[in-house]
């Protein structure tokens, strides 16, 4: 019986029906030495810019108990989060699905800073969901983040330090957005919108599905009273920053403090990039990524050429680390490296390769150690074992083991 | 803004109904397929644009070309958008083109039901959503079409479909009981290049707004 089941393993039907049971899960993929290479270099790179800016490097642990991971604005990531029980405690546990919120849980829990702190990390993060559109499921997460700092100025240094990164990564045509989500919440306030108004809301302008705006603005009639007209200009608030700041300014003069102060904000940083980072950057005030989350300025950066694709994405959230005890202002970005691989290439030489044989000998050790001190990749061969063409390789020469090509 | 006029854009269209529709649209604004798509066995239509191309896709699948950005703008019905909300998108015009309703429909003579109603549709999500509304749980079967058989042999007791005339309903001894929503074409854009290829898009918009419901 057992005899006769080995050749059924080999049968081809048999064999290629067993194949998918070493596929890995829709969406969570290997990478194979050429990817992970790069992937390495541009990892290494990045955190080495961030360091020189003075970015620690902080690790948190790929799981946490949900308790710490969904709590205040991480709510929203109750659905991306892979979650079991903690069999020491009954405790219910997840995988990071972003590593943002871990990394305020360690500044306002373990760090518990007084003035400014700049952190970076990088990790693998887990989406339950597997939302291709929105690019990965299990994104490799770069990114950087200034604690402390609750002025503009700390916007301009994330997107200084996000700009460097997208810079070192080479890829073409660099465009930036830029947003504010307190503009439509202060808006909503004004007005005095209801909770359900305002989710409402938020839906239709997070789809910017302007015919469904206008059917809301008519079923509001006069209850939006004195800000009825920002209500209907809010959605061509839009396009070049220069020109929408300018419109935006006498319609948002006098309505509260908050309003006048986003614009003056979004002011200096679209100066900051038009004249040292020479982008014209695109603004939209009715743009709610991450709403609720985000608090403040919102700003991305793309890489434009037929398509148009994201290199990093970030912004102020002033209310996150409050959630874990201590209140900290807060501003970053993140890149998921993963996402955008394919967009990369390896621009640095090739390591010089020498063979060297398996021989025990002392001067051969020496010699190979010297080598790679020098920055050439020895690689050990066995006897047997074919070398490539024109493969540099050691060989002894009256005691001294010398380069040559074999 | 640097270079934009001449940045390549792609348009993501269904052949039939909303491609005959969209055709005075394009025009508009200037963009004219080089082949029928109706007689062209191509799928990737050259315009009198040439950083415009068009792409002949099926109606269902418009969003999807346009979320992941393989299309920047797309023209897709209010009834794909409602059933698979995508993110990535936005849905910036009414086109006022291949309008219907989506309604519940039932048997003419339609008898009590002692128990929870069967829908069939293709709908399932907006149906369930409709129903939800109303505070009423439901079987959904989904069916791929000729949903008007389904009450006739006893598989469903209504149907949710889109409703254009009604005589597909009336030929099928099927009424109207219940409007769900007003559906037409709407313009989507990719979230990303309606941010970096703004002025392009937005001058495609307003060219469209001179024309649209005329």
């Amino acid at each position: 019986m057992a005899l006769g089941l080995v050749p059924r393993l080999f049968d081809k039907k048999m064999s290629v029906m067993q194949q998918d049971i070493w596929f890995t899960p829709e969406g969570i993929e290997d990478l194979l030495p050429e990817q992970a290479e790069k992937l390495e270099f541009y990892r290494q790179g990045l955190l080495n810019a961030l360091k020189l800016s003075g970015y620690q490097q902080v690790l948190p642990p790929i799981a946490e108990f949900t308790d710490s991971l969904l709590t205040g604005t991480g709510r929203k990531l109750a659905l991306d989060t892979c979650r079991f029980t903690d069999y020491e405690t009954g405790r219910m546990m997840g995988v990071r699905a972003d590593m943002t919120p871990q990394v305020a849980r360690i500044v306002s829990n373990r760090i518990k800073p007084t003035g400014i702190l700049r952190l970076c990390y990088v990790g693998e993060v887990l989406k339950s969901r597997n939302n291709k559109a929105k690019g990965s499921r299990s994104p490799i997460q770069l990114g950087a983040e200034l604690f402390g700092h609750s002025g503009v100025e700390s916007d301009i240094e994330i997107i200084d330090m996000m700009l460097n990164c997208a810079r070192l990564m080479n890829l073409p045509n660099l465009q930036m957005s830029l947003g504010h989500v307190g503009i439509v919440q202060q808006l909503m306030t004004l007005a005095s919108l209801s909770d359900a108004e305002q989710l409402e809301l938020v839906d239709i302008l997070k789809r910017k599905a302007l015919p469904e705006y206008q059917s809301w603005l008519e079923g509001q009639g006069d209850k939006l009273g004195q800000f009825l007209n920002a209500f209907q200009v809010l959605p061509e608030l839009c396009g070049s920053a220069e020109q929408v700041i300018t419109k935006a300014k006498p319609l948002f003069s006098g309505l509260n403090s908050e309003l006048e102060q986003a614009l003056t904000n979004l002011e200096t940083l679209t100066a900051y990039l038009m004249t040292t980072q020479q982008i014209e950057p695109h603004l939209d005030l009715s743009d709610l990524r991450g709403f609720q989350y985000h608090t403040g300025v919102i700003f991305a950066c793309y890489t434009v050429t037929d398509t148009a694709v994201i290199i990093a994405k970030g912004g102020r959230y002033d209310q996150v680390c409050a959630a874990f005890g201590e209140a900290h202002p807060a501003t970053g970005f993140s890149i998921d490296l993963r996402s955008l691989l394919d967009h990369l290439s390896l621009s640095g030489v090739a390591l010089r390769r020498v063979f060297a044989p398996m021989n025990q000998d002392a001067a051969l050790y020496e010699t190979i150690n010297k080598l790679r001190v020098e920055g050439l990749q020895v690689v050990r061969f066995y006897e047997g074992e074919t070398l490539p063409a024109n493969a540099a390789v050691l060989i002894e020469q009256n005691g001294c083991w010398t380069v040559k090509t074999h | 803004m640097t270079n934009v006029s001449n940045q390549t854009l792609t348009i993501a269209l269904s052949k039939g109904r909303i491609f005959k529709d969209t055709l005075p649209l394009l025009k508009a604004a200037g963009i004219e397929p080089l082949d029928d798509p109706e007689t062209s066995r191509k799928l990737i239509l050259e315009t009198t644009q040439p950083n415009v191309r068009l792409l002949v896709v099926r109606t269902t699948d418009a969003p999807t070309y346009v979320a992941y950005g393989a299309a920047d703008i797309g023209v897709a019905g209010k009834d794909v958008l409602m059933e698979s909300p995508t993110d990535n998108l936005y849905e910036l015009l009414d086109l006022e083109i291949a309008k219907c309703r989506l309604m519940v429909a039932g048997p003419v003579d339609e008898k009590p039901h002692g128990h929870r109603l069967k829908i069939a549709t293709k709908y399932v999500n907006s149906a369930r959503a409709y129903y939800a509304q109303q505070g009423q749980q439901v079987d959904l079967i989904k069916l791929y079409g000729s949903m008007e058989l389904a009450p006739l042999i006893g598989l469903a007791d209504r149907i949710v479909d889109l409703v254009d005339t009604g005589n597909t309903l009336k030929a099928n001894h099927l009424k109207p009981l219940e409007h769900i929503a007003d559906i037409s074409s709407r313009l989507i854009v990719n979230q990303h290049a309606y941010k970096t290829k703004f002025a392009q898009i937005q001058q495609i918009i307003e060219q469209f707004k001179t024309v649209i419901g005329k």
